[in-house]
């Protein structure tokens, strides 16, 4: 105990360090400034410039940012963003846990309205697709009835069938209402459209919590140019903040894992279109029993704003932007959740992507989603016939597919 | 006298306990069933049960013999069943089974490879090569005539979003590139429609099922399984070959590979359902006619080649076509048809595409003579070059050499010109054509 107590003392004493007092020749600094001098010549007092505290907002916020800026392609940036091994929180598209809703909209700064946003409205409610939709539902009931009575399928597990069902008369349906709409839409005719692709995501809520995306979309339509924004930045929707969440996701299952994080809207760099049209998703197979907890709204509610957001997400970062170089203008993007019977719509606007506590402060602007839940496509299959075929919901699917992008009509 | 028989008589001579010790049962507390264990089974019984008498109760000996009721509810044992409910609907695939039959069937499902390719595929069928490895004329004149805007642009890009961009790994396995080649293209395709409306009549249906069986001389051959993707429509193929073509194949003489057996290669059954036809959809579809089965390489169990995947196609589409007609005709019609039913299929590794289309001509499958049926098939269509130098560096895994087969990895890296060498779009226009077929 004797020797660092008296080193200690020593070092107090001289203000070395133990390495200067051990070696007293590599001494440089002058230890006691003498202010007599440099008065003397000017007769001012001239300080050394006082560099800003480390923990001050705006140091973090440029030591977090520089390599993220610096990057000159979307690939850089993003590994600029993910090489760091961290915790991220898992998301699905749903969880069973009631109440999960409300963490789903505050991670990702979400208003919820229900209805379509006026343009869809009005733009479902026009003759045009009024008439798409009368010659698109005969061969949309002869694909329904194909699927759901005439096909033989698997006979023991019901689950099973019941999602090959939906799997099935979905792609069915795309495939017969983007052909008819790609010859008087022009964005249709250059869309890509992936099958049964990976969606991955990540994005930064809070402080310092990182949530990874992970979710299998059925089908996507990317276009060659942006939708047209639902409502302003200006308005007073797009304006305010949500309801903050200040638990532990471990309450409502949600668990993290370490690990990079991974950013995948479907293709790699390089494919192009990266603008969101429309996607769609299969929902919950096991229908009834979620109806007995009822927390069925809140299952196709959490699912709308988390696939919605998450590729929205994607495509911003592959269009090289994050949270530290927001968003020019909205994006928006269409999304269709069903299991083959009921469907659900969502219509989602981003506006920013300002969202952790470093960047967001002071950040009044917020997400918005507009939706439909479920609305039934039919009540039963009987005797080789459609009982109650609801022409609405083919008619919302075309009009949803036929929305025309910025550059068109 | 043996020196056993001496100890013995010794033994018991000498004393009483000493005698009981070697010739009876061995009971010791702690040892019962070890001692026990060298016994005879029905020693063994009479040892258990006089253990059992033993261990009763005075008041039980009382009221067993003297034949009374019990005074005790003594449990009854429960007993466990069987099997698990959840298992009950298993069959037995022996005589027990109602649809085992004395006589074997040949089975091809879409597991099975004919080593012979497509040779052995033509004699189950009983058809006749036609064409010389073209498609048909008309189907040729077809694919001269379409015409789409952009079409090389729009393949190359398919071509690069199915190959490079698909998925997160490095390099794409060829179960996954090959079927999302077949559904994009399948996708450009539906893009005409608004040239050819008769396109929208269409469905499709990812791994149906199919089953259809026909008599070669004596023996029954059935392809039953799930192939691949059924493109449906409303309305039925024009024939492909005029009648006249038709009553020439009388002449034709079926290929032999003596001493191969022509079933060699396929499942033999025993249990199976007769004359078991079935096009995987039930009456009263509104798409009721097989237009094209789409096959991609699917790997299930190894990865085919093309001829294998060829024959595969070739057995599979005729099963379409011969499953219709004998729902339509009966399953004894052995008849000439007058209207020929004709399915196509498209089998592709998504770089090599192979096309084929069938013309069921006659259900007299029986015998060797008589009219054949015919089939086109047009294969070795490869749509560009892929066969680009791997750059390879050797590195080490974990593990040494003795213990890891993975121990010395090549490094694969993605070519970014992947898809873009020499790219044939007369392939695609050939897929076109096959496709639109029926609505132009």
């Amino acid at each position: 105990m004797a020797a660092p107590l008296r080193l200690s003392a020593a070092t107090c004493a001289s203000k070395l360090s133990r390495f200067q007092w051990i070696l007293p020749q590599f001494v440089t600094k002058k230890l006691n400034f003498s202010s007599e001098t440099a008065v003397a010549e000017s007769n001012e007092p001239q300080y050394p410039p006082i560099p800003p505290p480390k923990d001050s907002k705006g140091e973090l916020i440029r030591i977090a940012s520089e390599p993220v800026l610096a990057a000159e392609t979307p690939a850089e940036m993003i590994y600029a963003l993910t090489k760091k091994y961290t915790w991220n929180y898992k998301i699905h598209p749903y969880s069973y846990h009631p109440g999960f809703v409300d963490f789903y909209k505050h991670i990702t700064k979400t208003e919820v309205v229900e209805g379509f946003p006026d343009t869809i409205e009005s733009w479902i409610e026009s003759e045009e697709v009024q008439n798409l939709t009368n010659s698109v539902s005969d061969i949309a009931r002869n694909v329904l009835l194909n699927d759901h009575a005439m096909t033989y399928r698997h006979k023991q597990n019901t689950v099973w069938r019941d999602r090959d069902v939906g799997n099935q008369l979905c792609k069915n349906l795309i495939g017969c209402i983007i052909p008819y709409l790609a010859a008087s839409n022009k964005h249709l005719m250059e869309a890509d459209v992936d099958f049964d692709v990976e969606m991955q995501s990540f994005w930064q809520r809070g402080s310092h919590r990182f949530y990874q995306f992970l979710g299998k979309p059925l089908l996507t339509v990317r276009t060659k140019r942006p939708l047209r924004e639902f409502v302003e930045q200006d308005a007073d929707l797009c304006q305010g903040s949500i309801a903050d969440w200040p638990y532990d996701p471990n309450t409502i299952s949600i668990f993290k894992q370490s690990g990079n994080a991974v950013c995948f809207p479907g293709f790699k760099h390089g494919a192009g279109h990266l603008n969101a049209h429309t996607q769609l998703y299969l929902t919950e197979e096991r229908r009834s029993k979620v109806e007995e907890k009822s927390i069925l709204p809140d299952i196709l509610q959490g699912q709308g704003i988390s696939t919605s957001f998450a590729w929205l997400n994607a495509l911003a970062l592959y269009q090289q932007h994050c949270c530290y170089k927001d968003i020019p203008r909205p994006l928006t993007c269409q999304t269709i959740v069903t299991d083959g019977k009921y469907f659900s719509f969502y219509c989602y606007q981003l506006n920013t992507l300002r969202l952790d506590d470093l960047m967001g402060e002071g950040n009044d602007l917020r997400n918005v989603c507009w939706q439909v839940r479920d609305v039934p496509l039919f009540s039963a299959v009987e005797e080789d016939q459609v009982v109650d075929f609801n022409e609405d919901v083919v008619k919302m699917m075309v009009a949803f597919l036929a929305n025309p992008t910025i550059g068109e009509g | 006298m043996p020196s056993s028989m001496t100890t013995r008589l010794f033994l018991k001579s000498s004393s009483l306990a000493g005698s009981r010790l070697l010739t009876g049962p061995l009971i010791l507390p702690g040892q019962k069933w070890i001692l026990v264990r060298g016994y005879r089974p029905e020693k063994k019984r009479q040892i258990r049960e006089r253990g059992k008498e033993q261990r009763k109760t005075t008041a039980r000996k009382i009221y067993e013999t003297l034949d009374l009721p019990s005074p005790y509810n003594i449990p009854t044992k429960e007993k466990i069943a069987d099997f698990h409910p959840r298992y009950m609907n298993r069959v037995h695939m022996n005589e027990d089974n109602p649809h085992y039959h004395e006589e074997k069937t040949y089975i091809f499902n879409h597991r099975c490879r004919l080593e012979e390719g497509v040779n052995q595929a033509l004699w189950l069928t009983k058809s006749k090569l036609m064409g010389e490895g073209q498609l048909p004329e008309r189907i040729q004149e077809l694919a001269s005539r379409l015409e789409m805007p952009d079409m090389e642009e729009r393949v190359l890009r398919s071509i690069r979003k199915c190959r490079q961009y698909d998925t997160q790994s490095k390099l794409i396995p060829v179960d996954r590139y090959s079927y999302a080649q077949n559904i994009d293209f399948i996708r450009l395709c539906q893009l005409m429609s608004g040239q050819y409306p008769g396109l929208l009549q269409r469905a499709q249906s990812d791994g149906y099922y199919v089953a259809g069986s026909w008599h070669r001389g004596d023996e029954q051959i059935q392809v039953r399984g799930r192939s691949g993707l059924l493109v449906s429509s409303t309305s039925p193929l024009e024939r492909l070959a005029s009648p006249e073509e038709v009553a020439e194949t009388a002449s034709h003489t079926l290929p032999d590979f003596y001493p191969l057996a022509p079933t060699i290669d396929l499942l033999t059954r025993n249990v199976y359902k007769d004359n078991h036809n079935f096009s995987g959809f039930y009456e009263g579809s509104p798409f009721p006619h097989a237009h094209t089965l789409f096959i991609h390489d699917a790997r299930n169990w190894c990865r085919n080649t093309m001829q294998y995947l060829n024959a595969q196609g070739l057995m599979f589409a005729f099963a379409n076509a011969m499953s219709r007609a004998k729902l339509q005709y009966g399953a004894d019609a052995a008849i000439d048809l007058d209207e020929p039913i004709v399915t196509q299929s498209i089998v592709s590794t998504g770089v090599k595409f192979a096309f084929i289309q069938v013309q069921l001509n006659t259900l007299n499958m029986n015998s060797n003579d008589g009219i054949k049926n015919m089939v086109w098939v047009d294969e070795g269509n490869v749509m560009y070059s892929d066969h680009y130098p791997v750059v390879f560096r050797i590195f080490k895994t974990h593990g040494n050499r003795h213990t890891k087969p993975g121990y010395i990895k090549k490094m694969h890296r993605r070519d970014p010109d992947l898809g873009c060498r020499e790219l044939d779009v007369n392939v695609f226009r050939k897929f076109l054509a096959c496709y639109v077929n029926g609505a132009a």
